[in-house]
């Protein structure tokens, strides 16, 4: 479905706001009515809320469904390659007629986390909308800071995307302040001052990368061959590194990684439960990573790569460790968090694609699971009065059906298979474990903590769950207390569906991040460790894709395609390219290696990248072109009837191949084909007895039939 | 001819002893007297340039100053009789209602 | 450009010079006009009214781009530009003094006139081209505030605060005055007359220039900072913001530093040529002031002083904009980022002292911070807005005052002031602090017995100030580039002009 609503992304951004100033312009909700009076006061300030936040969240769906990552816009380097929906205009004024500009744009994170932000805000403004006496400026706040965050992930400037990232604090510091509970005005100066801290070192480093760049565009600031791309380059190693700090710095103490956490537990427990909720959404730093830091400074990155590592899996022990000590139930999801996102933060700095895309979808799981346990916590803190440990128990027999909801919230965190945490952890470990960086770090060590991290998130959520559902009845009081009511069904239904919908059918939700993916990890800083089975194992995959195999259907968990944006020196980064390919094992199969395609398995992996066999049931996201659809039938079959027909495979490509024809002849990087054909080519040639193809098929000719149906194995 | 470096060391020194009495004065009235002789010492200088490069320009210079000055006479001493009126004493030492 | 020509360029000045003259023999001599409460207000504010209207239809004549007076006087778009503010400025002061004097029980004509004389001093000084016209009108700014600090006769702190600002003043222009005086023997060249006329000293002054002309410099220097409160000549300012009646401090924190700031900028735009003299002395200037007001700020419970503080923080991130004129490259850059900044400063402190008098009532002058606790339970527009102003003057978005804020940023880097943009992070971090401590006492806490209400008195003027400001506060926060004509004028300076 291609849909096209030009200002879409400005009216994402500006409807909450007039919402929010409609808002306050009504009366304040009437307090203490009796039932049978109709409170028009609060009908009105829920439905205008409701009714805003349920705009936008129809506009997010929209922009989620119209956008199309394809791979071939892989041709522009960096983020810009994915975007669209794009706005620009003049903004501020900076003298010397240059201008800041107000630049939006849409990318494949930004789609899903726009998505995330407006559906948790719509079922917080739901869950708000019951009799209180403070809903109005709470919604107003919401709606602000929805406002806000989604401005985040759709700046395109840097100065812009600043002034989203510090806008959120104001609505964050009102909400905990003003609605939280006894310790707020602590918790929200502390967190306002802690994130302050971070950011203002950040836009000094904004200053200093305008200065060396010239330009503020993300879009032209991470393209490798563009003017700024160099210009800020060229400044001092020693300067860069400072810079890529100061950006690395305020992400960090935003995503409150293990030294830097210190905010977080205090403004997620003082604060009301769609405070918290809304805190949760507060996810930029995760996304500063990949869209900032990683596509414009990226060997700085790769620089601080093992720090990264090290402090993600600092978070996710400590956050694990704490989250078991804690006494009071929202402490423990609050050091939860800080161990999901630990595992986001190592998923990211893997510099591997399984790794960021497991990251991001995490990211994403873990912005549903955890308002539903926060927002479930609101509810029974509502009946019960208490949030500690030893007073509650025993809720699933007063409670049956809200503490199956809460079961399925604990599950998905726990990250059992079948809901969405176990798409999100899985492959974050495997990225750390093939990564190159993770092995530079300890080895294996670092992945193997991070996996005792899962199973202490296992005792941890299990163990909360026991004492607080399970067990005696904690007081006489809760006994008839009643069950979930209608709102509060809307409010944790839609999250238990998403909760399904990630773990069983995650391609839908990760087909628009894979170009996403792909353009902010190019094969040139991809970092996979290659002495690994696993990996060769991968790499095989991706050469037999590589191969010409046009309609190879690897299901759409990673880009298969592949795609390359060279440094400077027209070389790819190669970390650790071994001189002779070890003859991997799998080549022994009966799966003929097709004629007409080049022997470049032999040339370095890395090059390529890895992608791993599909993981996933394969499913379909996105626009398949027809002609392609009927390659796809019985695959297996027509891999091996395509190979038998011999040099006829790559003019045979039908449609296909004006395009990959097309593309060739516009590929920047016409030496690749070249560089493969090294020493290791006659080994190759040897083991398979193919004869050297007289036209090589361009062998990284982008091939984006990556949603087909998966390759069953 | 007196050269005019005479006239500027002496509005030199007459400035300093200007400076020196307001840090170290304690009654308003004296403050301000000295204050005047700063801004005369200034006076001072304007002449003697202009009168050493033949122009009369020093002396435009000057009536401007001595205007201002007057100017700001009249409402600094309305200042300090209406802080006598209330007070009975205009002991600088003593104005500590603001303190820091 | 004959006597009349030159009265023409400046005929905002004159019409609003002439304003305050009818208050003065207005309210003196008729009758009716001193038995109404709001005659002269009204009559001011429409003489300010009638300037700025002249201001912004003479924009674009061509004999504005021609020096008044035989060069004295340069009423170029920039002087247009500053006029505006200033116009913008005095007439919210003049909203707000509506409200306030009838609470203070000191509404008087005289008010009126000396406010409407000191906004002719304080646009004189942005149009000032030679040093003695500069002189003249921070007289004429600072004598008007002399009395305008005293004005509350009977309080004892108000008159303590006259004489502290009238003995310091006065002495910052003996300095000023003496420093004039060395710049005319330190131009002299071969036998001619030395000159304290911007245009003609650029000319004059060579690579290394004579001892006589630094001095003079420095002196003059001296003077300007002490008007515009920067360290170490900032002691002043606490005690008087604090002691002067609150209309007054929102007049004063803003009129005098937008136009000794404008002076500044014009003195430092003709100098570039010797900037490796003064450029070390402004930049420590500019670090002590940033770091001294904003670690002062911290500790204050009188809202009053603890703005006196941020103004005089906010000195010093001006003077960021100063010091980045010193490189060629940055300089049409840093001189749109000062005046900016100007307009952000002004609108926003403006905006908090007006808050302070909305809550200002006859017995009681809203000054600490228990007067404002709780606020949000009984006034929540006022408290909202005055949160808005918190966050504008700390450089946090959405507002102007952060737009203000990255332009200095981006200013310094590309000026290579490392030590000044890192300064400015770092006291930034410590300024939210105590910004955010008054909306914390105003949104968080609990309504204590001593916090005040709105006043009884009619708040319209006054509120209609506060809506100005933080309208202008949040827009041009979101589109600055409503203000960009504005800004270009400055660029003009570039050129002298």
């Amino acid at each position: 479905m291609q849909m096209q609503i030009t200002g879409i992304l400005s009216l994402l951004l500006f409807t909450p706001i007039v919402g929010a100033i409609i808002l306050m312009g009504l009366p304040k909700p009437g307090q203490n009515r009796e039932n049978s009076e109709l409170d028009f006061g609060a009908m009105a300030v829920n439905s205008v809320g409701i009714g805003f936040a349920a705009l936008v969240l129809v506009l997010a769906c929209l922009l989620f469904a119209g956008y199309h990552g394809s791979v071939l816009g892989n041709m522009l380097g960096g983020v810009g390659g994915g975007i669209q929906y794009a706005e620009k205009y003049n903004w501020i004024p900076m003298g010397g007629h240059h201008w800041l500009h107000w630049h939006l744009g849409a990318d494949g994170f930004s789609v899903l986390l726009v998505l995330l932000t407006t559906f948790v805000i719509l079922l917080s403004i739901i869950y708000t909308s019951r009799k209180s006496e403070n809903s109005r400026d709470i919604i107003a706040l919401l709606l602000l800071l929805e406002a806000a965050i989604t401005g985040v992930y759709l700046a395109l400037n840097l100065v812009l995307f600043y002034v989203f990232f510090e806008a959120t604090l104001i609505p964050t510091y009102l909400l905990i302040g003003m609605f939280g509970g006894p310790r707020r005005a602590y918790a929200a100066i502390k967190f306002f001052i802690y994130t302050f801290v971070g950011s203002i070192l950040m836009l000094l480093a904004i200053a200093s990368v305008y200065h060396y760049a010239g330009s503020l565009s993300i879009v032209d600031l991470s393209n490798p061959m563009s003017t700024a791309y160099h210009a800020l380059h060229a400044a001092p190693a020693s300067t860069l590194m400072l810079i890529a700090g100061a950006f690395l710095l305020a992400f960090t103490i935003k995503t409150a990684v293990f030294p830097f956490h210190a905010w977080l537990p205090d403004a997620y427990t003082q604060a009301p439960a769609v405070g918290s909720a809304a805190l949760v959404l507060l996810k930029m730093g995760i996304f500063g990573f990949v869209r900032i830091a990683i596509p414009i400074f990226p060997q700085q990155c790769i620089t601080y790569a093992p720090v990264m590592i090290v402090l993600a899996v600092a978070s996710i022990l400590y956050g694990s460790l704490l989250a078991a000590a804690q006494k009071d139930a929202r402490f423990v999801i609050a050091y939860s968090s800080v161990a999901h996102l630990g595992f986001v933060v190592l998923g990211i700095f893997t510099f591997t694609r399984v790794g960021m895309m497991g990251a991001m979808l995490q990211n994403f799981n873990h912005g549903i699971f955890t308002p539903m346990l926060f927002l479930g916590l609101g509810m029974l803190a509502e009946r019960t009065g208490t949030m500690e440990l030893k007073e509650l128990g025993g809720i699933k027999r007063v409670l049956p059906l809200f503490s199956s909801m809460m079961l399925l919230a604990t599950l998905a965190s726990v990250a059992a298979p079948l809901f969405s945490g176990f798409v999100g952890e899985f492959p974050i470990l495997l990225g750390s474990w093939t990564s190159g960086i993770t092995h530079s770090v300890g080895g294996y060590w670092p992945t193997a903590l991070a996996a005792c991290g899962t199973i202490l998130s296992a005792v941890y959520m299990l163990w909360w769950f026991q004492r607080i559902m399970l067990g005696p009845v904690g007081s006489p009081r809760f006994k008839g207390l009643p069950d979930l009511n209608t709102r509060e069904w809307l409010v944790l239904t839609p999250m238990a569906v998403m909760i399904f919908w990630v773990g069983i059918g995650s391609p839908f939700w990760t087909s628009r991040m894979q170009s996403a993916v792909s353009n902010v990890l190019p094969v040139s800083t991809e970092n996979v460790e290659q002495s690994l089975p696993v990996s060769v194992m991968l790499t095989d995959m991706r050469e037999r894709m590589a191969g010409g195999l046009l309609s190879h259907p690897v299901s759409g968990f990673l880009v298969t395609a592949p795609d390359y944006h060279p440094n400077s020196e027209g070389n790819t980064f190669i970390p650790h390219a071994p001189l002779h390919m070890p003859v991997p094992v799998m080549q022994h199969r009966a799966i003929p290696r097709p004629v007409g395609a080049p022997p470049t398995n032999s040339g370095p992996p890395q090059a390529r990248g890895i992608d791993i066999p599909p993981v996933m049931n394969g499913g379909t996201g996105g626009a398949q072109p027809r002609n392609q659809q009927a390659l796809l039938h019985g695959a297996p079959r027509s891999l091996v009837g395509r190979s038998a027909k011999g040099m006829s495979t790559v003019s045979k490509g039908g449609p296909k191949t004006p395009t990959s024809q097309g593309v060739r002849s516009t590929h920047p990087n016409k030496n690749f084909v070249h560089s493969n054909q090294g020493p290791n080519r006659d080994a190759v040639s040897r083991n398979r007895s193919i004869p050297a193809p007289a036209i090589p098929a361009n062998p990284n000719a982008p091939i984006n039939d990556n949603k087909m149906g998966g390759l069953s194995r | 001819m007196v050269p005019v470096s005479y006239y500027l060391s002496l509005s030199a020194v007459l400035f300093t002893i200007g400076v020196v009495g307001v840090l170290v004065k304690r009654n308003p009235i004296q403050v301000f007297m000295c204050i005047e002789l700063m801004l005369n010492a200034a006076n001072l200088t304007f002449i003697a340039l202009g009168r050493f490069y033949g122009t009369s320009v020093g002396e435009m210079y000057v009536i401007f100053a001595l205007a201002v000055a007057a100017a700001e006479v009249s409402v600094g001493l309305g200042i300090i009789v209406t802080i006598f009126r209330t007070r009975q004493s205009i002991d600088l030492d003593e104005t500590a209602l603001l303190k820091s | 450009m004959t006597n009349f020509q030159s009265l023409n360029a400046i005929l905002p000045v004159v019409i609003i010079a002439i304003t305050g003259m009818i208050v003065l023999l207005g309210e003196s001599c008729l009758a009716f006009w001193r038995r109404s409460a709001s005659a002269s207000g009204v009559v001011s504010l429409l003489g300010v009214i009638v300037a700025g209207m002249v201001v912004l239809f003479r924009l674009d004549e061509p004999m504005l781009h021609y020096k008044a007076f035989n060069g004295a006087l340069a009423v170029g778009p920039f002087t247009q530009a500053c006029t505006l503010i200033l116009l913008l400025v005095a007439g919210l002061s003049v909203l707000v003094a509506l409200t306030y004097l009838d609470n203070r029980g000191l509404n008087q004509g005289e008010y009126y006139a000396l406010l409407l004389f000191a906004t002719c001093g304080a646009i004189l000084m942005c149009a000032a081209n030679d040093l003695i016209v500069l002189f003249v009108s921070v007289e004429l700014l600072s004598v008007a505030l002399y009395i305008l600090t005293g004005f509350a006769k009977t309080d004892k702190k108000g008159q303590e605060a006259a004489l502290k600002y009238f003995l310091l003043g006065s002495f910052a222009a003996g300095f000023l005055l003496y420093g004039i005086a060395l710049v005319l023997g330190g131009t002299s060249i071969s036998g001619l007359v030395g000159t304290t006329n911007l245009t003609t000293m650029t000319a004059r002054i060579p690579d290394t220039p004579s001892f006589m002309f630094m001095a003079g410099l420095a002196l003059v220097l001296v003077g300007i900072g002490f008007k515009a409160a920067l360290a170490p000549f900032h002691m002043w300012a606490p005690d008087v913001y604090e002691g002067a009646p609150t209309s007054v401090t929102g007049f004063m924190a803003t009129a005098v530093k937008i136009g000794a700031f404008a002076a500044l900028l014009r003195i430092i735009s003709h100098l570039t040529g010797i900037a490796h003299f003064w450029l070390p002395a402004l930049e420590v200037i500019a670090v002590l002031t940033m770091v001294l007001g904003n670690l002062l700020a911290v500790t204050q419970v009188n809202v009053k002083r603890m703005l006196a503080y941020s103004s005089v923080a906010h000195a010093g991130y001006l003077l960021i904009a100063v010091c980045a004129c010193s490189s060629t490259v940055a300089r049409p850059e840093a001189l749109q980022a000062g005046l900016f900044y100007l307009l952000a400063y002004g609108l926003m402190t403006m905006g908090a002292f007006a808050v302070l008098v909305y809550l200002s009532s006859r017995n009681h002058d809203c000054e600490t911070v228990q007067d404002i606790a709780g606020l949000v339970k009984k006034e929540p527009l006022a408290a909202y807005l005055m949160a808005v102003f918190m966050l504008s003057l700390g450089g946090i978005p959405p507002t102007m005052g952060f737009v203000g804020k990255w332009l200095l940023f981006s200013v310094a880097m590309q000026a290579h002031l490392v030590v000044l943009a890192v300064t400015l992070a770092i006291v930034s971090m410590v300024a939210v602090f105590y910004y955010l401590r008054i909306i914390w006492t105003m949104c968080f806490q609990d309504r204590s017995a001593e916090t005040v209400g709105a006043t009884s008195v009619a708040p319209t003027g006054v509120q209609i100030t506060i809506l100005i400001s933080a309208a202008m506060s949040l827009v041009l926060g979101v589109l600055p580039a409503i203000v960009y004509p504005m800004l270009s004028a400055a660029q003009t300076l570039v050129n002298h002009l």
